[in-house]
């Protein structure tokens, strides 16, 4: 039996300061699920391959199935309950809606995770673009297209703000 | 107002549950949790064929932290199956399929109930196993089940093949397969249960026949069905993959024995051995044609590899020998579907039901012939194609069928007269376009399948309607609160659903056949004209006037002729309840009239209203690699009204997508009853990068047995797909791919022979 | 097959490399280092690396992270993020090709954590960091409590997923020579789909010409053997020959003749062969106009 050590961190999680010990063999994903209660993130393969785990660490998107937790030790870590509330929606989560990008809706916070991630980067983004940063999240329902309409719409409204 | 004067009916309204999705609120089975929580896992088959000699699980169970551990003995009825019981909860004295459950553990944590798996003892003798559909129709090889390997047979017999073929010019044959694919539903099974004496059972999971299944666990469980809840949580998608008992019996059962809730979530990796899969097909297609290409026969022989136990599969088989002539007028036609066992993974429904593989095959076939007489293919589908009046192989008459609209529509979008370059600035990248159509039907097949509707209004005008329709994620709630606001003639805001609960909503055939719409939308309607009825008749009475002279809208029931003359619903509902005594509750149903089909000919009407639709693609190939890139798909679907076109776009590109998948990149590979690629690394769905632009055509119509003239369209927006891009590939590279997936391994092996027959 | 929970393991995260060379010296044979864990944590899960007692996380330590120009050098820290090596504007400029490959490397979530340490000593025959690196003739600094050794990409993998790192040992740098004046590189790998994939087959090349002569050139090719290869008789047949069709078509045929690829789930054997002549003519034909258009 291998003596595992609880290993302390500290991070920002969606803008507040947190710290936690974690087991070093659990996942940023079993973390926020299990230990913090933030479901938004989801589990659809485990092993990096559908990104709806898909969470921002230091602004770029990641797979949280694949983080060890005691890697977020230092970061900044956002999760879709950190965007947006009810009431208040971001520009993406408006968009998503009103252009049906969503069905099952298991796919749609990594989406709009990696979707923040681009337009925060790039406020205008090709199509192409938008194709390649969702590229590591898979959907099954919609076909992509009502999505990509999704994020290319919230990308002109952010521009008709300036 | 809406045209027709429909207010809500016909519009784009957003779903009804978008907001929680983008906020991350919405909470699917795995997001539950419950006090005292166990996690359960399942000890599957490491064989494909084997007897159990041994089964010994009492190191396991003095493990720390497990708390419960069942096998085939603790279960009170071990069978069960959609169309034949012959699926075991547990394997007993032998396993059919690598994956076969025979154990499930219930620990305090998911780590100790896996490490508990390595505990228990299974002896297995391996038994010759049968892999090849093919060969399991062979005498003497290895019986997956004592009545032998073939499952069930499916005859259409309309007309005479022989006399078709001694009357046409030319007669073609063509091969085809298919492969075995994953509905990959984001969401894996995920279920939890909870036994308590108040309440009895109760299990939060998503299914699409959740009756089905409910009928199911009773048997099992040896309860009365009113004593187990099925509640429908949110859900990931379905496409099929959750028709049928999954992990139900083993939480129903390490709950009772535990009084602790229990989890079992499948990994992605069970998803792959351990739920449905598509079924894989043999196909054979031999038709007889006229020089002008007037269609004279048909004859289709096709084996669907239903892997070790049925679901659904004999419902399959006999939907797809059906639709495997395809969407044409054919005077004769012979179909044999054999559906045969193997010790592979198990075959079950995935959107489209069967269809999805004999379109592929046919649509491929009539480019064939197209090319063999040289005529247009679009000119041979639309001079074949059915329209209403036109007897289909089993002699149903069709009415309101639209197939020659779709083909117009998608061709004239597509610019199909004009000529298409095929050229692009680099050499070895050439582009080709194909086009293939379909029609698909409303409902199950040939069977009775109900719907039920109850609907109550509140004092305060506003309405409940309850349905057992679950939403898959499609946005059925969404629709169904439309049409129930329409009929009511209430906004929308004031009408709730609740969905998908089999102790409190009224029965639901499934969310399956593409038929919630029609069925379920006929059932509310019903119930809610019966529920207006109650308010017209006060209203009458108050304006004086006959209820014939009332229309209600937008919460208002009023005069027609004077409008001004008004009461509101609010009003009506609290007069009845708190004045009259009468609470506003209606009760209906609707069943899509069917006849079953006659064993030896296939004759009969199986669905009450079919679909259609023409895809066109556009297509690149990569001459050097074999790598097929699909540039544009056109989409004519024709659904009878729309009654939320977003929405039915939306199951367009969806389908489409999954189409895209079954053509060129998803299969699952098996070796001996392995399965290889059991993950998302290698089995490939489309990502965004794959995504085509699509341009969604919806073609409306008025079907007159429809709610407000809907028909539905969920599963087929994904079959023309397949046939279209093959048929692109063709026209691009000169290949004609038979065998699904179009890999560009097997493009690029084509294109290779074909260069040294030329 | 399985996909399972972790297992327990000891935990380290060293801030200095003088931190965790003795600790990989004692409990190297038992543990496993991890830089982005992209790889490391699915391998864990499905158990193709059976649990470990000991983890070293080298994500900390900050003298690992780096991309130092030299001039006609650049050198690497083995912790840089593979969407750094797409994005560097140094990278891009000197080393364009490990730029290229890196674009079509898995996802963006990957590329955001996995690193170029991490890519190498996976040694996935699949690795499509290795092709431009061997092209480029980059080199392997290796360090232990015991010293260091500096190792030529080429002598780097042993076979399928193994190198020549022993168990107390650590990548510390990959020294990569800049694409020198007169070379057009190009990258080119190949999937079962337009979306990402783990390369059926994957070549680099560097190539100088000369009025049109090949002057030198480099070909490496990944997923058609054990490990990530030199194609050295190809190289032998264009060296000195015109850079025409016919003599890049004959190269891509010994090329298809002296790879050693395996038939698995992903594709056949035969397919390999195929496509590889595709992946020469077309990278030989890119790489040779990209020097052309200087």
């Amino acid at each position: 039996m291998v003596k595992e050590n609880l290993v302390e961190i500290e991070f920002t999680l969606n803008g507040s300061k947190i710290k936690l010990k974690v087991k070093p063999n659990e996942t940023l994903l079993d973390v926020l699920r299990h230990r913090l209660k933030l479901t938004g993130s989801k589990k659809g393969c485990n092993t990096g391959e559908c990104g709806a785990c898909t969470v921002l660490m230091n602004g770029k998107p990641v797979n949280s199935c694949l983080i060890l937790a005691s890697k977020a030790n230092g970061k900044d870590v956002l999760t879709i309950e950190g965007l947006g509330s009810p009431g208040m929606l971001h520009p993406l989560q408006e968009a998503f809606i009103n252009s049906n990008a969503v069905q099952c809706g298991f796919c749609i916070p990594g989406i709009i995770m990696s979707a923040k991630a681009l337009l925060d980067e790039d406020p205008n983004p090709t199509r192409e673009d938008v194709q390649e940063a969702i590229s590591g999240n898979l959907c099954r329902c919609t076909g992509y297209l009502p999505i990509i309409e999704a994020i290319l719409e919230a990308s002109r409204k952010n521009s008709e703000k300036r | 107002m809406t045209e027709a004067g429909y207010r809500i009916v016909g519009k784009s309204i957003p779903k009804i549950d978008s907001v929680d999705k983008v906020l991350g609120a919405a909470r699917y089975a795995d997001d539950l949790e419950f006090p005292g929580m166990l996690y359960a896992k399942l000890l599957r088959s490491k064989y494909p064929h084997a007897k159990i000699l041994r089964l010994d699980t009492s190191r396991a169970e003095s493990l720390p932290g497990i708390r419960a551990i069942i096998t085939a003995k603790d279960v009170p009825f071990n069978a069960y199956g959609y169309n034949f019981k012959d699926q075991v909860v547990f394997a007993q004295d032998k396993v059919r399929y690598m994956g076969d459950p025979i154990v499930a553990v219930a620990a305090e944590n998911e780590e100790i109930a896996e490490d508990a798996l390595e505990f228990i003892d299974v002896g297995y003798e391996a038994l010759p196993a049968v892999f090849d559909p093919r060969e399991a129709l062979k005498p003497n090889g290895p019986k997956v089940h004592e009545g032998g390997n073939l499952c069930f047979h499916r005859k259409i017999r309309f007309g005479n093949v022989e006399e078709g073929f001694r009357l046409s010019d030319k007669i073609i044959e063509d091969s085809f397969s298919t492969e075995k694919m994953e509905h990959c539903h984001l969401e894996p099974h995920t279920g939890v249960a909870v036994f308590n004496d108040q309440e009895g059972l109760t299990i939060w999971s998503s299914w699409a026949m959740l009756f089905n299944v409910h009928g199911e666990l009773a048997r099992i469980l040896k309860i009365p069905s009113s004593k187990i809840r099925l509640i429908h949580t949110t859900c990931g998608g379905g496409f099929g993959g959750k028709n049928e008992v999954s992990l139900e019996p083993y939480i129903a059962l390490l709950a009772m024995k535990t009084r602790r809730p229990v989890k079992m979530a499948w990994t992605r990796e069970e998803e792959f051995i351990g739920s449905t899969t598509r079924h894989s097909y043999f196909l054979e297609y031999k038709t007889g044609v006229k020089k002008d290409g007037t269609l004279m026969s048909r004859e289709v022989r096709m084996i669907s590899d239903n892997g070790a136990y049925t679901q659904l599969g004999e419902s399959q088989i006999t939907k797809a020998s059906i639709f495997a002539p395809g969407p044409y007028k054919i005077p004769h036609v012979k179909v044999d579907g054999y559906l045969v066992y193997t010790n592979n993974t198990v075959g079950g429904a995935m959107r489209g039901f069967g269809v999805p593989q004999v379109m592929a095959a046919v649509e491929t076939h009539m480019d064939h012939i197209a090319e063999i007489l040289g005529v247009d293919p679009l000119e041979l589908r639309l001079r074949n194609a059915l329209e209403s009046g036109d007897r289909i192989a089993t002699g149903q008459m069709l009415h309101n069928e639209q197939l020659k609209v779709t083909l117009s529509k998608a061709s004239e979008v597509a610019g199909w007269d004009k000529p298409y370059k095929k050229e692009t600035s680099v050499p070895h990248i050439k582009r080709g376009r194909g086009i293939a159509c379909m029609f698909y039907p409303i409902g199950l097949t040939e069977k009775p399948n109900p719907s039920a509707a109850v609907v109550k209004v509140n004092p305060d005008g506003s309405a409940v309607v309850l349905v057992g329709s679950a939403d898959m994620g499609q946005g059925s709630d969404t629709v169904l609160s439309q049409i129930a606001a329409e009929e009511l003639g209430m906004p929308l805001d004031s009408v709730a659903i609740v969905s998908g609960d089999t102790k409190t909503t009224p029965h639901c055939s499934g969310s399956v056949a593409s038929r919630v719409t029609y069925a379920t939308g006929n059932a509310i309607r019903r119930a809610a004209d019966k529920a207006k009825r109650m308010l017209l008749e006060i209203a009458a009475e108050k304006l004086s006037v006959s209820t014939e002279a009332l229309k209600a809208e937008d919460g208002w029931v009023y005069v027609k002729n004077t409008p001004e003359k008004r009461i509101s619903i609010g009003t009506l509902a609290f007069t009845s309840y708190q004045l009259d005594g009468k609470p506003v509750v209606a009760a209906a149903h609707f069943n899509p009239p069917n006849t079953p089909l006659d064993p030896e000919t296939g004759q009969g009407n199986p669905f009450p209203a079919y679909v259609s639709a023409t895809q066109i693609a556009e297509v690149e190939v990569d001459m050097k690699t074999g790598l097929a890139k699909v540039l544009r798909i056109i989409a004519a679907h024709d659904v009878g009204k729309a009654i939320n076109p977003e929405l039915v776009r939306g199951q367009i590109t969806g389908g489409i997508l999954m189409g895209l998948g079954q053509a060129l990149t998803e299969e699952i590979i098996l070796r001996e009853g392995c399965t290889l690629n059991p993950n998302l690394t290698d089995y490939l769905i489309p990502t965004a990068m794959d995504a085509p632009e699509i341009d969604a055509i919806i073609v409306e119509s008025d079907e007159p047995t429809g709610p407000f003239g809907a028909k539905g369209l969920g599963e087929a927006t994904n079959i023309a797909t397949a046939p279209a891009i093959i048929n692109a590939i063709h026209n691009a590279a000169g290949i004609r791919i038979r065998e699904l997936p179009a890999t560009p391994e097997k493009i690029l092996l084509a294109l290779r022979k074909a260069a040294k027959r030329d | 097959m399985a996909l399972l929970k972790i297992k327990p393991f000891k935990y380290f995260q060293p801030s200095t490399l003088t931190e965790l060379l003795p600790l990989v010296e004692k409990f190297g044979t038992e543990g496993k280092i991890m830089a982005g864990g992209t790889d490391l944590v699915v391998q864990l899960k499905t158990r193709e690396v059976p649990p470990l007692k000991y983890i070293f996380d080298i994500e900390n330590i900050k003298e690992l992270h780096y991309i130092r120009d030299e001039g006609e050098t650049l050198r690497i820290g083995p912790i840089v993020k593979l969407r750094t090596l797409k994005t560097s504007s140094v990278i891009r400029k000197k080393t364009f090709i490990l730029a290229e490959a890196v674009h079509y490397l898995a996802t963006p979530q990957i590329r955001n954590m996995g690193t170029i340490g991490g890519n190498l000593c996976n040694a996935s025959p699949a690795a499509d960091t290795a092709p431009p690196l061997m092209v480029l003739g980059a080199k392997l600094r290796i360090s232990s409590t015991k010293g260091e050794r500096i190792v030529p990409i080429e002598n780097f993998f042993a076979s399928v997923k193994r190198t020549a790192l022993q168990s107390s040992e650590l990548l510390t740098e990959i020294i990569v020579p800049c694409q020198a004046d007169g070379y057009g590189g190009a990258f080119m790998k190949v999937g079962r789909r337009v979306g990402h994939d783990i390369s059926l087959a994957s070549g680099a090349v560097m190539v100088r010409l000369k009025k049109d002569c090949v002057e030198d050139v480099r070909i490496a090719l990944g997923s058609v053997a054990p490990t990530p290869m030199r194609a050295i008789e190809t190289e032998a047949f264009l060296k000195g020959k015109e850079c025409s069709q016919g003599n890049i078509r004959r190269a891509s045929e010994i090329a298809s003749t002296e790879i050693r690829p395996i038939s698995d789930i992903r594709a056949s054997a035969e397919y390999r062969r195929d496509v590889v002549k595709s992946l020469i003519e077309i990278t030989i034909q890119k790489a040779a106009e990209r020097i052309r258009g200087h």
